[in-house]
């Protein structure tokens, strides 16, 4: 328990400082093993540790990803990934995303490659279903140089209860310093299954690459999980080269285990210097004879008057039945209501804890459901 | 005799809905200015043109007048309110009733995406949507993300959870805002839904949420 305790400190401490209210980080550690075989080298066997750190916020999303291989022989290889990315509100369907990459890849086998990444895309998503268009911007540095990479990608998304699949086309172009230039268009379906504690990953590309011969890519992948915090991973594929990196394709098996996933709930701000309380300000019971008692728990006052879309926006008096405890009874259809309080001739406020929504008129509104 | 029994049975919706009108002009006539009065009436002569409900665009001139906001900014609000229950409309279909109409309103003003209403409409064809779309905007007002909340409440409606679990949810997420937890989590924790990649998950999500490939 000490390294999770451990984390938790670290990461805490290392997000508080990020505004972490209504923030969540999740951590999670691969151990594995498996078997490479580059297009150019002999295959080999490789042990791998991987760590993945991710924090949300509302429409941001960052994540840091990276794995440490030790080779078969001797040597140590690394790759590097993080990322972000930020949603635009929806409009009429339609939102934007705007997202950053880097990557870093250095072994013994291939050479260093090293990737900066802008992207911008527009989504046109619902609940289950959506497509998107984007096209992105790279710096790629393959070992010798620098050079640019020109980006765009289209795609579309379904989700079905545990069921999801995304088809995705993009095309790249490059150009290497009088050495090689070209661009490939790369075509995938993607499945994702989850069935109780197994979650299943598969996928089918195919690279048309110009001046190569075409390749079929492949994906498969496997997570089972023995408990919240312990699974097992498997996965076997066949992926394309990078041309722009340098970075060869390849075939690959690998087995492991998953420690995952720690999720840190940072401490919430408290922005009210009210006591804070389990007990819900506002309350409906709705009788068998249609009339809706409505209970205000709060304030301690000489009057607590009340106006709403049930009392025509004219201020009712409350009651009050016990100390601090008021009420008012009112016979409407069920619907979602608004509403304000005032205390002791006060300003016309909603109750602390109370869902609340711009008025239009430079102010707040209260929400109340009343059900039949 | 029959003529004239018939010819009385036909005046009566119409008879109903001119009193109807009066009764809500003489509500706004004795809260608002003249001017303002003409604005929201005209208003409401295009949500019926629209058969689009009248009654919240009263309402809302209503809350305007007893705020003490000036005319053009009640005109405004109750303009804005006719927009939004007629994206509603949109979204829900022909059959909606006005109950349905108002929350989805509701939900639109919240920022919930046209899809989620759609979609949570699709998913409750055989009852009211009314409590599903009050529940997802007082999710939204609550401060949960509307994303998160439109998975929450999706989630559960696709399980078949009734009007009473739904407002359960709202209810409890409420409790634990109140005890100091953040929205964001108090919704994935009450509705089981995942924050980290809430769907639906915009693909480079899902492209970084990928498991890392080979070293």
């Amino acid at each position: 328990m000490g390294w999770r305790r451990s984390a938790t400190f670290l990461f805490a401490g290392l997000f508080t400082g990020l505004h972490p209210a209504g923030a969540q980080v999740e951590a999670s550690i691969d151990f594995g093993a498996g078997s490479i075989d580059y297009d150019d080298a002999p295959a080999f066997y490789v042990y791998n540790i991987s760590p993945r750190v991710s924090y949300t916020r509302g429409v941001a999303h960052v994540v840091g990803t990276a794995t440490f291989s030790r080779f078969e022989s001797e040597g140590w290889g690394t790759r590097i990934l993080s990322a972000a990315s930020v949603l635009t509100p929806t409009y009429r369907g339609f939102r934007g995303e705007l997202s950053a990459r880097g990557e870093s890849n250095a072994n013994r086998v291939t050479t260093a490659g090293r990737e900066l990444v802008a992207q911008a895309r527009i989504h046109y998503a619902g609940l289950k279903k959506g497509v998107w268009i984007g096209s992105a911007a790279a710096r790629v540095w393959n070992g010798t140089f620098w050079q640019s990479v020109v980006r765009g990608d289209a795609g579309a998304w379904l989700q079905v209860r545990d069921f999801g699949a995304r088809a995705t086309v993009i095309r790249s172009s490059y150009e290497l310093r009088n050495l090689e230039s070209g661009s490939y268009v790369h075509a995938e379906g993607a499945v994702r299954l989850k069935r109780g504690s197994l979650e299943l990953d598969a996928s089918v590309g195919r690279r048309f690459d110009e001046g190569f011969a075409d390749v079929l890519t492949w994906s498969l992948g496997a997570n089972f999980w023995l408990n919240r915090r312990v699974g097992l991973v498997a996965g076997a594929g066949k992926y394309a080269r990078d041309p722009a990196q340098a970075l060869p394709g390849g075939n690959y098996v690998t087995f492991g285990m998953r420690l995952a996933p720690l999720i840190i709930a940072t401490p919430p701000r408290v922005r009210s210097s009210h006591p804070r309380s389990r007990s819900r300000p506002v309350r409906v019971i709705t009788g068998a004879d249609g009339v809706s008692i409505i209970r205000l728990v709060g304030p301690v006052a000489g009057t607590v008057e009340l106006t709403g879309s049930f009392t025509d926006w004219r201020p009712v008096r409350m009651m009050q039945v016990a100390p601090g405890v008021w009420e008012m009874r009112t016979r409407v259809p069920g619907g979602s209501y608004l509403f304000n309080v005032r205390v002791d001739g006060g300003e016309w406020v909603v109750p602390e804890g109370v869902a609340s929504v711009d008025d239009d008129f430079n102010g707040r509104v209260g929400r109340i459901l009343i059900t039949p | 005799m029959i003529k004239i029994r018939v010819l009385s049975l036909a005046l009566i919706p119409t008879l109903v809905a001119v009193g109807s009108v009066l009764a809500q002009d003489s509500r706004l006539a004795a809260r608002v200015d003249a001017e303002t009065q003409r604005g929201v009436e005209a208003l409401a002569a295009s949500a019926r043109a629209q058969q689009l409900p009248t009654e919240p665009l009263f309402d809302k001139a209503l809350e305007g007048a007893s705020k003490g906001a000036p005319g053009d900014q009640i005109v405004q609000a109750v303009a804005r309110l006719l927009d939004d229950l007629a994206a509603a409309r949109e979204m829900l279909g022909e059959d909606a009733t006005d109950s349905e109409l108002l929350a989805g309103a509701g939900a639109v003003r919240a920022g919930a995406a046209p899809g989620y209403i759609t979609a949570l409409a699709e998913v409750r064809s055989s009852s009211s949507v009314m409590v599903p779309l009050a529940v997802l905007t007082d999710l939204i007002a609550l401060g949960v993300p509307p994303d998160t909340a439109a998975a929450a409440v999706a989630t559960l409606a696709q399980s078949g959870a009734t009007d009473a679990e739904l407002e359960d949810l709202l209810r409890k997420v409420g409790s634990d805002i109140q005890a100091g937890y953040p929205p964001v989590q108090a919704a994935s924790i009450r509705s089981g839904v995942p924050t980290s990649v809430p769907p639906p998950a915009p693909p480079v999500l899902i492209e970084l949420a990928s498991p890392v490939r080979d070293p």
